[in-house]
């Protein structure tokens, strides 16, 4: 059972999925419900015998194409919703050890064309505002099943992050008849000190305002705004972009990092988003090899974010770590 | 890139959506692909124009 329940306070939407308590947590070591279903062997999610990329609605959605009714009926101070949307699972590998950056290129330019098929494919429905595109790795991020994976949320509404960075975005324009994405590239080429990496179409920093120690922002340096709007030679260079920031995450204590990885772009509502820019961040939460960084009462009571370490020393960190 | 796709209804209902790339699909891969019965829709046109269902 899963609605919409809004909250007049903050002026947004929360879900509520009870149905997600009896989720798939930790399936036993030796059934894996993101593998390939062998012959005679036990029915995974995937009913084939192999697979190279494969994108299914999740088992224990948020959000469904047809949601059921709400549990009760909302009012005028208590709004509610159905929840509807969609929620996928981006299986893009049949091997349960294999990570995201340490797939041959090729595997990972075809995961970037699946995503934007994904991000077409989803824009087109009425009920649905905004793709998110985003994976969780790592037991630390609460990552329950161990096959690598990726997902995809399709609201009914801009949520309020991408929300905020939309209108800081247009606000800026209008008042400096600027790109807000555009100064921060140019201000960080010229900076220099918080560049991880480059290449001819996108840029990595750990931005000047980074809520996470090795936080990471990968951005569009032309007026991209969704990753469908990437050419075959854009998307290669995501794909770079995405090995060598993966490489360098799993080289800096030489062991996998866990984070989470996010897409903002483009919302499909229909309005014209011409100041955004298609970008992703990730966020990974330890700040030192054994120290995770926890958002405590500053972060998740007051929205504001207590960072132990300064951008341009993270940034040079990374920049030195090897990934090749 | 040239993609094919093949999408079909689960049991309990729910979509799911198989990307082939036949430029680099093992014979696995390319079997387990042909194996799914639904059609195939062309996602980019590359050095194949158009496909047999």
């Amino acid at each position: 059972m899963s609605e919409l329940r809004w909250n007049p306070t903050l002026g947004e939407w929360v879900v509520t999925a009870t149905h997600r308590q009896d989720r798939t947590f930790f399936p036993p070591p030796d059934y894996d419900p993101l593998a390939p279903t062998k012959p005679a062997g036990f029915p995974t999610e995937i009913p084939a015998a192999d697979y190279e990329i494969v994108v299914f609605d999740n088992k224990f959605p948020s959000f469904r194409s047809t949601p059921p009714e709400p549990s009760l009926p909302g009012s005028e101070l208590y709004p509610v919703r159905e929840a509807a949307g969609v929620c996928e699972v981006v299986c893009y590998t049949p091997q349960i050890d294999a990570e995201l950056h340490d797939l041959p290129f090729k595997k990972l330019e075809q995961l970037v064309h699946v995503w934007a098929d994904r991000y077409e494919e989803l824009s087109k429905l009425s009920y649905v505002d905004y793709v998110y595109i985003f994976e969780n790795r790592g037991k630390e991020i609460g990552v329950t099943l161990p096959h690598p994976h990726g997902q995809i949320y399709a609201y009914p509404f801009i949520p309020p992050i991408p929300a905020k960075e939309l209108e800081a975005a247009k606000t800026y324009q209008a008042r400096t008849g600027k790109n807000l994405y555009d100064d921060i590239i140019q201000a960080e080429m010229e900076d220099g000190r918080r560049i991880v990496w480059q290449n001819d179409v996108f840029i990595a920093i750990v931005p000047f305002y980074a809520r996470y120690p090795y936080e990471v922002h990968i951005i569009a340096k032309s007026n991209i705004t969704a990753i469908s709007d990437l050419s075959d030679e854009g998307k290669k260079s995501f794909a770079e972009i995405l090995r060598v920031i993966g490489r360098k995450y799993n080289n800096l204590w030489n062991r996998s990092l866990p984070y989470i990885m996010l897409m903002h772009q483009r919302p499909s509502d229909g309005a014209e988003h011409s100041s955004y820019r298609f970008h992703v961040e990730f966020y990974p939460p330890y700040r030192t090899p054994d120290k995770l960084k926890y958002l405590a009462g500053s972060e998740a009571g007051a929205g504001v974010y207590i960072n132990d370490t300064h951008a341009e020393v993270t940034a040079k960190t990374l920049r030195e770590v090897e990934w090749e | 890139m040239y993609i094919e796709k093949k999408q079909i209804q689960k049991e309990d209902g729910r979509k799911l959506t198989y990307y082939h790339f036949p430029e680099t699909a093992t014979d696995s891969e390319t079997d387990a692909f042909k194996s799914v019965e639904a059609e195939v829709q062309i996602l980019k046109s590359g050095e194949k124009e158009s496909k047999d269902v």
